[in-house]
């Protein structure tokens, strides 16, 4: 009886195309699929985004990730970006977190007012004369608004949203 | 123990077939609405540079998936609310809508649907999507669609935009 000799080395075509062992392949696909659909589902939805509600911090054509874990720890803050449902998750509102619950704001001019104090908005670049009057969010209530106030406010989708609407925040 | 296995994955694989089979033969309310919308939307939807003909022939069809007493209400950003009753007045629209707009594609996505007592009425949370081909802009737009079941076919009796964002 002699010991069985060294396993042959599979031919190179075969190594290309599924590795040295095709057990092995498909076990390290399932997991990476398994892995890709739970991170790509639960956690970091992929968005690309259409549109220049949000110019000029972010562009048409543009692709980032919503992160729904961003507030499993505390709650959203002023100057998130978020994406916002619509019917459901397949096509989401991105927008400026801008006031928080219980905040009375107003718009005079393009400007924001919080509370009566002029908001500070580095990333608001053009300003055209946007009216609101003074308005108080309900307690669950956050008011979004596009980073493009250069727009036409009869054409620029914004207002305020519920916190069950906002799915995430945006990765970067 | 092997033989077992695949006696096990036959198996699994046997009922997920007759699961499907029996799915796509006797489809439940909700799966029978998804593809009356579906069905809708092809219909509203036009083919670049389609013929009257096909046009009539479409607004003929649309009236299989409406009610008679049909309501729509929109309002959409930059435009004033427009609201539109009654079946005849809004295949009108939609001939006139099909004329204007070349090509028009439309889709209802996150389709969340809630059925009503007796499964008699359903209440649809959908977004539209419509686009153009050759513009660059789709457009988007969160609606509510009531629906009620005639002669066992499910027809939009409102349909009404929502505000994603209210102000």
């Amino acid at each position: 009886m002699s010991a069985p000799g060294p396993r042959p080395e599979p031919p190179l075509w075969r190594r290309l195309v599924y590795g040295r062992s095709l057990k092995r392949t498909l076990l390290r696909a399932a997991l990476l699929m398994s892995v890709a659909f739970v991170v790509f589902r639960f956690i970091l939805i992929p968005v690309r985004i259409e549109g220049d509600s949000m110019a000029p911090t972010y562009r048409d054509g543009g692709v980032n990730f919503i992160n729904q874990l961003a507030y499993a720890r505390h709650p959203p803050r002023r100057g998130d970006v978020v994406g916002v449902m619509m019917a459901g998750r397949r096509v989401m509102l991105f927008k400026r977190i801008v006031a928080l619950p219980n905040e009375r704001f107003s718009i005079a001019r393009g400007r924001v007012f919080i509370d009566g104090q002029p908001l500070d908005e580095p990333y608001v670049r053009e300003r055209s004369p946007w009216e609101i009057t003074p308005r108080t969010l309900g307690p669950d209530e956050y008011l979004l608004i596009g980073d493009n106030r250069g727009m036409d406010q009869r054409l620029h989708v914004f207002g305020a949203a519920k916190a069950d609407r906002i799915v995430g925040k945006v990765l970067w | 123990m092997k033989s077992r296995l695949q006696i096990l994955a036959v198996a699994a694989i046997g009922i997920a077939c007759l699961v499907f089979l029996f799915q796509r033969l006797f489809p439940n309310e909700e799966r029978r609405i998804r593809k009356r919308l579906d069905g809708l939307a092809s219909l509203v939807a036009s083919a670049e540079g389609g013929s009257t003909a096909r046009g009539l022939l479409a607004a003929d069809r649309l009236r299989d998936y409406l009610t008679s007493d049909i309501e729509i209400e929109i309002e959409v950003p930059g435009e004033r609310r427009q609201t539109f009753s009654g079946r005849q007045d809004i295949i009108r629209a939609a001939l006139a809508a099909r004329a204007a707009y070349g090509g028009l594609k439309v889709a209802f996505l996150d389709v969340r649907v809630t059925l009503g007592p007796g499964n008699e009425s359903a209440s649809v949370s959908t977004t539209v999507r419509a686009s153009q081909p050759g513009q660059r802009d789709v457009f988007y737009q969160e609606m509510k669609l009531t629906l009620q079941q005639e002669d066992r076919q499910w027809r939009v009796r409102k349909a009404e935009t929502v505000k994603s964002l209210q102000l």
